[in-house]
């Protein structure tokens, strides 16, 4: 006890001595866990990154110039929509669907309008109008936010009913004027269905409620790809697209990814000219291509591995020139007080005695230096990573080392020679 | 009966080229209430003895007896804390506690209550002539004079009644030595210590009761 007593008494009128030594353990400590924070941070921003950046991939014709009218078969358009794919006459099961994730499909078909109580009968398919089926808007080049077409939705109706399976539409305005309406007002439409790309025989017949309206004339009417899918399978059987993209799943699996695809697809850049995917399994012949839009997320995660790269090389050697600093820094400081122990031992102190006062003092300063440094870390960081607990203990744990190995060796030296150094 | 005695002592160690005999087989009896001062040339083996006398080494051969228990075979620490007393030419204050502190060292090492230890300290202060306006005050701010006194009220704060002083007037001038020579034969002849003083001057070591003069680490006279 009197012993901490002495160590205190001497703390406090070695102010500024102490406070170096509990400084450099906050410059350290500080350090440190700035370190540790920037390659959490960049780790994390690289998980963004990952999870939050979306590569699209858009299918094409194979030199890569058309994206829309492509009549795509049913066998591209399954791959997307199951796991489940008869290839080379087995079952086989392909993890597309579970790869990606919002894809945007679109299919026209040719209608005609029917009054009611109408047979269903087509008279010329081919110069009907467009009947769209789709799962997003923007899969519709006139409908797209650059063509500021504006659209009003009735009742809670939002684009997302393109995501349902209701027998709903949007319709011109100038169409919607036309329409038969019920009590309440609502318009209706029934349709008189044909495929566009085969003869007129083939029909199905479609009710739709319409529940918005977009801005100009035309007869185009837009209904959500459920609704076209399943008029797609009653005509032909099949489920087919004009244009087909989606958004890869997982980030970290696009290079898997991309092998998949080059079995069924030529692999296209932007520009159209082939890139070098591969496959060891591939169909014999390609019908259409895809890119994979991957260049800026390839550009924004090879600059932040790069940098995760750097600080993990650079981190082992600051931490080891924090411990090295920490350990000879306390064996400067308590060499400097060889002759004050000489006195103690002289006095009749116990070495005991002698290293304790010494270890008490350094952990002390150091633990006061430690504390400050959390706490700039803490008010600079706002909690949000914590420290790197291992290496500060690992910091710590060399300062006192390299306090135990200076008394220790002070106190094996003879006290006469010290004491008689000054004379 | 003998306070400290020296029974075939000698003190070896090697240097880069030989074997040095700082202390060669000295046989001496040291009495309570006597002052003694051992003098000769630097490397003769005086303060080699001091320090053996201190328990601050240990003799190669032969022992050191305080009464007649061998320094050898007790605690070194509690010998220097309890029987004897060091006092050092660069007086060897601890610079960071004020002079008062400096003198209750010694008492709270020996667990005496902090209230008890401040007022011995205090009357030691006063009896080798320090002012209580020092007491606060850390040792860089008083004169060499001063601070040797602060080491002596140390030395006597503790319950020790051997004295050893290595040159304890070597940092003084003329007339602080004086005074301090005067402390120390004071407290030889007044207080029963024994009073062993290691010096180069002859003048001091002529206030002694004994003279030993030592060449070659061996004592080659002893005079009253």
């Amino acid at each position: 006890m009197f012993i901490l007593t002495y160590a205190t008494n001497r703390m406090k009128r070695s102010i500024m001595g102490c406070a170096a030594l509990a400084m450099l353990s906050l410059a350290f400590v500080l350090f440190l866990c700035v370190l540790h924070n920037t390659i959490i941070q960049k780790e994390q921003q690289l998980d963004d990154v990952y999870n939050n950046l979306e590569v699209e991939c858009v299918v094409s014709n194979l030199r890569g110039t058309q994206t829309d009218n492509l009549y795509i078969k049913d066998y591209i358009v399954s791959l997307f929509l199951s796991d489940e794919y008869y290839y080379q006459g087995k079952k086989q099961k392909i993890p597309f669907s579970s790869s990606v994730k919002d894809v945007r499909l679109k299919l026209s078909l040719k209608y005609e309008p029917l009054a009611e109580k109408d047979e269903v009968y087509i008279i010329d398919i081919r110069n009907a109008s467009n009947l769209i089926g789709l799962t997003h808007l923007s899969t519709d080049s006139t409908l797209t936010p650059e063509n500021s077409i504006g659209i009003t939705y009735f009742g809670n109706y939002s684009e997302k009913l393109f995501l349902t399976n209701k027998p709903v539409c949007i319709v011109s305005s100038e169409l919607y004027q036309t329409l038969p309406k019920d009590e309440k007002g609502t318009g209706y439409l029934r349709l008189a269905v044909g495929d566009s790309a085969q003869n007129k025989e083939l029909y199905a017949e479609q009710f739709l409620q319409v529940v918005g309206i977009y801005d100009g004339g035309g007869n185009n009417i837009y209904c959500p790809w459920e609704i076209i899918k399943e008029l797609s399978i009653k005509l032909t059987g099949m489920i087919q697209a004009d244009s087909l993209s989606c958004i890869v799943n997982n980030n970290r699996q696009i290079d898997t990814f991309k092998e998949l695809l080059a079995r069924y697809f030529t692999c296209v850049d932007n520009t159209g000219a082939l890139t070098a995917f591969t496959a060891s399994d591939v169909l014999i012949s390609y019908e259409y291509a895809i890119t994979v839009y991957d260049g800026n997320f390839n550009k924004t995660v090879s600059k932040i591995i790069d940098n995760i790269k750097t600080l993990k090389i650079l981190q082992p050697f600051i931490i080891v020139i924090a411990l090295g600093v920490g350990f000879l820094a306390s064996i400067l400081f308590v060499r400097n007080r060889k002759q004050e122990f000489a006195i103690m031992r002289s006095l009749g102190t116990k070495k005991g005695m002698v290293f304790s006062e010494a270890l008490f003092e350094q952990l002390f300063l150091g633990l006061v230096g430690t504390a400050l440094g959390l706490i700039a870390y803490f008010l600079w960081n706002e909690f949000k990573i914590m420290p790197p607990w291992g290496i500060l203990g690992v910091y710590l744990l060399c300062y006192l080392t390299g306090s135990s190995f200076a008394v220790y060796r002070i106190t094996q030296v003879k006290v006469m020679s010290i004491l008689r150094e000054k004379e | 009966m003998d306070k400290l005695s020296i029974r075939n002592v000698l003190y070896t160690y090697r240097n880069k080229y030989q074997t040095v005999y700082a202390v060669n087989d000295v046989t001496y009896s040291f009495e309570q209430g006597k002052m003694y001062a051992i003098v000769g040339k630097s490397g003769s083996g005086k303060t080699t003895l001091l320090s053996l006398l201190a328990g601050l080494d240990i003799p190669t051969q032969g022992e050191v007896l305080y009464g007649d228990i061998s320094t050898q075979k007790i605690d070194c620490d509690l010998y220097r804390r309890d029987k004897v007393a060091v006092i050092y030419q660069s007086y060897n204050l601890f610079p960071l506690l004020t002079v008062l502190e400096n003198v209750m060292y010694p008492l709270r090492l020996n667990k005496v209550s902090k209230k008890e230890a401040a007022e011995i300290a205090s009357n030691k202060l006063k009896n080798v002539g320090l002012d209580e306006q020092y007491f606060k005050r850390l040792p860089s701010m008083l004169s060499g004079g001063e601070q040797q006194r602060v080491a002596i009220a140390r030395a006597l704060s503790s319950k020790a009644d051997v004295i050893l002083a290595d040159e304890p007037t070597g940092n003084l001038d003329s007339e602080n030595g004086n005074n301090i020579i005067g402390i120390l034969k004071q407290l030889a002849q007044e207080d029963n210590y024994c009073v062993i003083v290691v010096t180069h001057d002859l003048a001091i070591a002529e206030e002694a009761d004994f003279m030993i003069r030592m060449v070659d680490g061996k004592i080659q006279t002893d005079e009253k």
